[in-house]
């Protein structure tokens, strides 16, 4: 129906459509992005070569060269295992300036004030398991679930480390310690929680990686993470039913099974 | 729909809070204009996303560029298209037919439209939205899209005439309102 007087009813449809969009648009804070930014253009400079293979790759795909040396499936691309930044990366963006109470807890286990009374959790005391997963707009999570399988409490404080593999057991990715993401994390402004675990007691770590890789490479969807509990040194295998292979995040240890808080 | 923002008066290096504001300011109407022109948010979300990623390293530049949002915009939207293209080439390699990929649209809405629009070749897509929700003349859609002026005249006039079932306005092309805007 148009209008006569107004905007044309397909204008108004098309910015009515275009305003719902935008309003469950999820932004990555400015700051995220630049920092995302600076680190591309390190990668990127290695990056170039794979790139062009990557695009040879799709024109061959597409059928637009034949040549017998490689038939068709572009992801059948083995991908070179990822080299981590040599600057180990750094966990926060912004200093958290506040001594900011813990994020009130989600779950039902509670962050206590910081207790220096119980040790630290080690894969000893924890079972590491994965919670369900979660995807928005192309980015894709799952907590990783620590649960204090001891008989006394400790504490989880900070991030673990966390590896991406391929079916063949070979690394594909790192995960850069970044405070939150797309899909949760710690909350806005604070240091990550100490989280004091008492027996049987849950915390969880929100892990985020993207449906696509930022360098456009082909894309070989991760099939297990490696986890190794903050301030641990051994780790687990814990599979992930995923389709994604880039922009591999992990946040910090908050309270609950969810890893998000704030 | 509000014109474009982030016009960057100095040219010069594009400093941290410049970009935080021209991103704050320009990031969900840009996601709103990629989605009506993908149909897919989470595609739309992503190359916005990573336009603004790109445009941040070309901050020595951008405030060299005209137009920064168009720029973005641009980029967004060849970052989209260059991989779904990528992701038909798997899917084809995977399964000869099927659907195309699964696509995240927004819930509730103007199904009607969403529907009529996924069917048009993107670059129709594109051109009606530059023109209808961006509100751009067709000369900076030219621009924009790298294409003449004919071009991007019958895109504009074949998406119509594949709309013309849905949108009332549309049903009698010779209505159409290409000619006044040039």
């Amino acid at each position: 129906m148009s209008d006569p007087h107004g905007t044309p009813a397909f204008d108004r449809r098309l910015a009515e459509l275009a305003r719902s969009a935008a309003a469950v648009a999820r932004p990555e804070s400015p700051a995220a992005v630049r920092l995302r930014a600076g680190r591309r253009t390190v990668r990127r400079r290695i990056g170039t070569g794979a790139l062009a293979v990557a695009v040879l790759g799709a024109v061959v795909a597409g059928g637009v060269l034949r040549p017998s040396f490689r038939d068709d499936v572009p992801p059948a691309v083995t991908p070179s295992p990822v080299t981590p930044p040599s600057s180990t990366p750094t966990p926060t963006m912004e200093a958290p300036s506040v001594t900011a109470s813990p994020p009130s807890p989600a779950g039902t286990v509670g962050a206590r004030p910081p207790d220096p009374t119980p040790g630290r959790c080690t894969t000893a005391n924890l079972t590491v398991t994965l919670g369900s997963p979660d995807a928005a707009s192309g980015h894709r999570s799952v907590a990783v679930v620590f649960r204090n399988s001891g008989s006394t409490s400790c504490r989880l404080t900070g991030y673990p480390g966390v590896d991406a593999l391929g079916g063949d057991g070979r690394t594909l990715a790192h995960a850069e310690r970044t405070p939150r993401g797309y899909l949760g994390g710690a909350a806005r402004g604070a240091r990550p929680p100490t989280v004091t675990l008492r027996p049987g007691g849950v915390a969880s770590a929100l892990v985020e990686a993207q449906g696509f890789r930022a360098d456009g490479g082909p894309c070989t969807a991760y099939v297990r993470l490696l986890v190794t509990p903050p301030d641990d040194v051994r780790s687990v295998r814990l599979g992930w039913d995923t389709d994604s292979c880039g922009e591999l995040e992990v946040h910090p240890v908050v309270p609950g099974v969810t890893g998000r808080s704030g | 729909m509000d014109g474009d923002a982030g016009r960057a008066g100095a040219k010069g290096m594009l400093h941290a809070d410049e970009f935080d504001e021209f991103y704050t300011s320009t990031y969900r109407r840009l996601v709103g204009q990629l989605y009506a022109m993908l149909g897919d948010l989470s595609e739309a979300e992503d190359a916005v996303q990573e336009a603004y990623c790109r445009a941040w390293q070309r901050r020595s530049k951008l405030n060299e560029y005209d137009n920064p949002e168009a720029w973005v915009r641009t980029v967004a939207y060849r970052i989209a298209v260059s991989s779904w293209r990528r992701t038909r080439n798997r899917l084809a390699a995977h399964r000869r037919h099927g659907p195309d990929q699964p696509v995240e649209s927004v819930d509730s809405g103007d199904l009607d439209l969403i529907g009529a629009l996924a069917g048009l070749p993107y670059e129709q897509r594109r051109v009606l939205v530059l023109h209808h929700l961006v509100g751009l003349p067709l000369a900076d859609i030219c621009r924009e899209t790298g294409s003449p002026l004919g071009t991007v005249k019958s895109r504009l006039a074949r998406g119509r005439q594949a709309l013309a079932q849905h949108v009332a306005e549309f049903t009698d092309t010779r209505h159409g309102r290409i000619s006044e805007d040039v």
